[in-house]
């Protein structure tokens, strides 16, 4: 990972007003094609540095970098496209009066990446093939779809005005076991295919190292550890770090034991 | 006993598409309206033709509802009366509303100094009854319907500013208005497209309701005498006249009232249709 | 050990009564004296409404449409009014501490306030033992916590509040209802051995519903996996994460990445999705998602069934032909 960065973000602080947590001198960098797995528990900092990042919030100091130029606040038009963000709530994160064809070609035509309607159209269908989705689920609206099908039009908008760097914040938590392992799959699919860079947020340890190839453990506003994924869970350096592993349930780990009960609480 | 725990209980209430309650209130409007234009030749009578050897004649046959003092339809009148109270009540709640809707979704959504500003206004607006501000203006501005819209306007548009802020303010902080903004479209855009539209359904409703609101206040200034005057015929007003005779010839102010009542069923009927079809 | 709580074919009915959903259909399960259970599935499967059956507290608009629910007393197993058996034998507690709390009441009084109106307690009893269970539930300091409002809480004490409420009435089993999806890892990973904790020291059953296989790993002795409104597979722990006997609880386990999942290949993934209650296919539920559905599955309507050779009970045709060890085809309701 010598080559310089495509993503780095230096001194990021924010503020508990500016965001729903505070983000304390945080820097990063994201080799272009590589995904860099954010973990941390909620409040800890890394949805606030998302929106920074994804130009959706001003920080109090910092930069973010993207190919070396400094991107600037607010992004203007043609930058906002470079980043893109997968959210969470895939009850929240479509318009609920859109259907999916809207929801695509808006974005499409206003950005120029189609030149007319009937383009966009056949655009919006590759981009629902390319998220395992087909032009059948064009006319539906949000509330048509499952909860998956949400998620990857959610990764099909994204991916629709060809960004660069694509944040996946908590993008697979809301989703049912099934159904998240195949939108990770199509994740990392994509981050292969398109030469994508990827910075995947979670708070789920086992998740974040699999889609990873780097990882960093975020503690109230600050990145406590980072390093290659396994190495983060096997030898775990910071003490946050342990208790995270240590308190991550795992289907092959031990069942709670007379032993551990006796473990203060 | 107080509930200690509440079960975070799903609704699964199923709703109707609320199309026929829509229906059957618009349809009654419709025809109220229709009606009022051709009140002379539905009714047999010219509503305002006055002949005093026929003062008071109760509903029969030759007059369904009557004539008054003056020996006129009544229901002539009631009919006539509908097309000068229907497009006020209506305007007197869109107009508020059209007003409130764009400041709020400003206020909403820009916050800053406008929203502010606009705050401040309604708060300030706010302070006075809104009957009592509406009196106020109409006195100033002299009796009549104009006056009666300007004074609606002024006092109403703040509880649709409040309304349509609220909502903007919480949508703007989900993540699909996120991803529109993340994804470079313009704020005009993002306001028009993303948050209005979701933002609108409620106010909708409340407009569709509050258009009884408006018919009771015209009414009510017309039977102060502060609304429409005669020549113009008007259902406050014409409550207003029979008022003296109400013992004995109680239909004089009874079909009018009537009317009023109809109206304020049929716009229940649009609002609670409008609110079941758009809640869907 | 003996049966505390036995739910049988227990049928959940939504929708107009000609033509009704059933969200849940013949669900039923066993509980000991003493045992974690855990009632494990994805959204839409049924599992909290199951819960919810057992306490009465169904949502508006769903109706029991069949099925009995027992409880046992004095050495009987016998059906229980909701009422009674909420105020005794049974305790529950929710996934969202932040809405199941009486925002206007303080802690102290939450905890004991269904006690005191239900038995008299005097006041000075009731704070007593308020903070006696606020003690019990690991509360750092229940003396000021029992001053507090549930706001001024974390999540994880609130969870532990609503714990020590649910044991005022001095339970034979609680009922869990995903209490700790909404806490972070560290914080759940508390409360999971404060549950273990509780249990052991008073002897409680308890039944946990969760969608979160790697908690059930943790917490319980006895699984039932639900899917689309039917138990699938139930067994112990320890075989049905080892050896499961139906193809959805395998692909559940398989789909869920652990920190040892090897990431040069894809995760298995289970093709498509659960179906709603109102678009279950006829026979098998699961079959149309299957890799090992054979014609013959879709046929049949499965009941769950002993699998020779293993403690666990199957709803699958084919665990024979699956590795796995036989299906004893006798016992099969078809």
């Amino acid at each position: 990972m010598s080559a310089a960065p495509l993503l780095q973000v230096d001194d990021i602080v924010v503020n508990y007003r500016s965001g729903p947590s505070a983000v304390d001198h945080v820097s990063l960098a994201i080799p272009r094609g590589r995904t860099l797995g954010l973990v941390g528990q909620s409040g800890c900092g890394k949805s606030s540095l998302a929106r920074v990042i994804a130009g959706l919030a001003v920080p109090a100091s910092g930069t973010v970098r993207l190919g070396g130029a400094v991107l600037p606040t607010p992004r203007g038009r043609a930058d906002a496209t470079r980043i893109q963000m997968v959210f969470q709530d895939p009850g929240s994160a479509l318009n609920p009066m859109h259907t999916v064809r809207r929801t695509l070609t808006e974005l499409l035509l206003v950005h120029r990446r189609a030149p007319d309607r009937r383009a966009a159209t056949d655009r919006a269908v590759e981009l629902l093939e390319l998220v395992g989705l087909g032009a059948n689920v064009l006319d539906a609206r949000p509330r048509g779809l499952s909860g998956g099908q949400r998620q990857r039009v959610g990764i099909a908008r994204a991916l629709a005005v060809e960004p660069e760097v694509l944040i996946a914040d908590e993008a697979v938590s809301a989703l049912d076991v099934s159904v998240q392992a195949a939108v990770l799959n199509t994740l990392r699919d994509l981050g292969s295919r398109l030469d994508l860079t990827m910075l995947f947020i979670s708070h789920d340890l086992a998740v974040t190292r699999y889609v990873a190839d780097e990882l960093a453990v975020m503690h109230r506003g600050e990145i406590v550890e980072r390093g290659l994924p396994d190495d983060v869970l096997r030898n775990p350096q910071h003490e946050y770090t342990r208790s995270l592993v240590a308190a991550t349930p795992r289907m092959d780990g031990p069942a709670l034991s007379a032993a551990e009960e006796a473990r203060p609480l | 006993m107080v509930a200690l725990v509440q079960v975070p209980g799903r609704r699964r209430v199923r709703r109707g598409s609320g199309s026929a309650p829509l229906l059957t209130g618009a349809v009654l409007l419709a025809l109220l309206l229709a009606a009022s234009f051709a009140a002379g030749p539905l009714t047999g009578h010219d509503p305002a033709l006055t002949d005093l050897t026929a003062r008071f004649r109760p509903p029969t046959a030759e007059h369904w509802f009557g004539t008054d003092q003056l020996g006129r339809d009544v229901f002539a009148r009631v009919l006539v009366a509908a097309g000068t109270d229907l497009p006020l009540a209506l305007l007197g709640a869109v107009i508020p509303a059209l007003i409130g809707i764009v400041l709020g979704a400003l206020a909403g959504y820009a916050r800053g100094w406008l929203g502010t500003a606009v705050m401040r206004l309604a708060d300030l607006i706010q302070a006075f009854p809104s009957y009592i501000l509406l009196i106020v203006l109409v006195f100033l501005l002299g009796p009549g319907g104009g006056s009666f819209l300007v004074g609606a306007a002024v006092g109403a548009w703040v509880t649709y500013a409040r309304l349509v802020r609220g909502v903007v303010l919480r949508l703007r902080e989900l993540d699909y208005v996120r991803a529109a903004q993340a994804a470079g479209l313009g704020h005009t855009r993002v306001l028009l497209r993303h948050v209005l539209p979701n933002a609108l359904p409620q106010a909708v409703v409340y407009a569709a309701s509050d258009i009884v609101l408006a018919l009771s206040y015209l009414a009510a200034l017309s039977y102060l005498g502060l609304g429409i005057q005669a020549p113009g015929i008007e259902w406050g007003q014409m409550i207003a006249e029979g008022q003296p005779f109400l013992r004995n010839q109680w239909w004089v102010s009874v079909m009018p009232g009537l009317a009023i009542i109809l109206v304020g069923v049929a716009v229940r009927l649009i609002a609670g249709g409008l609110e079941r079809r758009l809640q869907r | 050990m003996t049966t505390l709580l036995r739910i049988s074919d227990l049928v959940l009915e939504t929708g107009s009564a000609e033509a009704p959903l059933r969200p849940v259909s013949h669900v039923g399960f066993e509980v000991s004296h003493g045992e974690a259970f855990g009632l494990v599935g994805e959204s839409g499967s049924g599992k909290s409404l199951t819960l919810r059956a057992v306490t009465g507290l169904l949502p508006e608009g769903v109706r029991q449409a069949g099925g009995t629910l027992e409880l046992e007393r004095d050495g009987v197993l016998r059906p229980y009014r909701f009422a009674e058996a909420r105020g005794r034998g049974i305790g529950m507690i929710f996934q969202e501490p932040m809405t199941a709390l009486n925002p206007t009441m303080r802690v102290g009084d939450l905890v004991t306030a269904g006690p005191r109106a239900r038995y008299g307690w005097s006041r000075g009893t009731a704070r007593s033992r308020a903070l006696d269970l606020l003690a019990e539930v690991g509360m750092p300091d229940p003396k000021a916590q029992a001053r507090m409002w549930p706001h001024q809480l974390s999540g994880g004490l609130r969870q532990r509040v609503m714990i020590a409420m649910a044991l005022a009435t001095e339970p034979s089993v609680l009922l869990c209802d995903e209490p700790t999806t909404a806490l972070d890892v560290a914080v759940q990973d508390q409360i999971l051995r404060l549950l273990h904790r509780i249990r052991v020291e008073r002897g409680l059953a308890i039944v946990f519903v969760t969608h979160d296989l790697g908690v059930v790993r943790r917490l319980c002795d006895r699984v039932a996996v639900m899917y689309a409104g039917q138990v699938v597979e139930t067994g112990r722990v320890d075989d049905v994460f080892t050896r499961p006997t139906h193809p959805y609880s395998a692909g559940l386990l398989r789909s869920m990445p652990t920190p040892d999942t090897p990431r040069d290949r894809p995760l298995a993934a289970i093709p498509g999705g659960q179906p709603g209650a109102g678009e279950r296919p006829e026979g098998c539920r699961f079959a149309p998602r299957c890799a090992h559905a054979l014609p013959a599955c879709a046929g049949l309507e499965h009941a769950l069934a002993p699998v020779l050779g293993s403690p666990s009970r199957s709803a699958c045709l084919r665990v024979a032909d699956l590795g796995g060890p036989p299906l004893d085809r006798k016992a099969l309701i078809v």
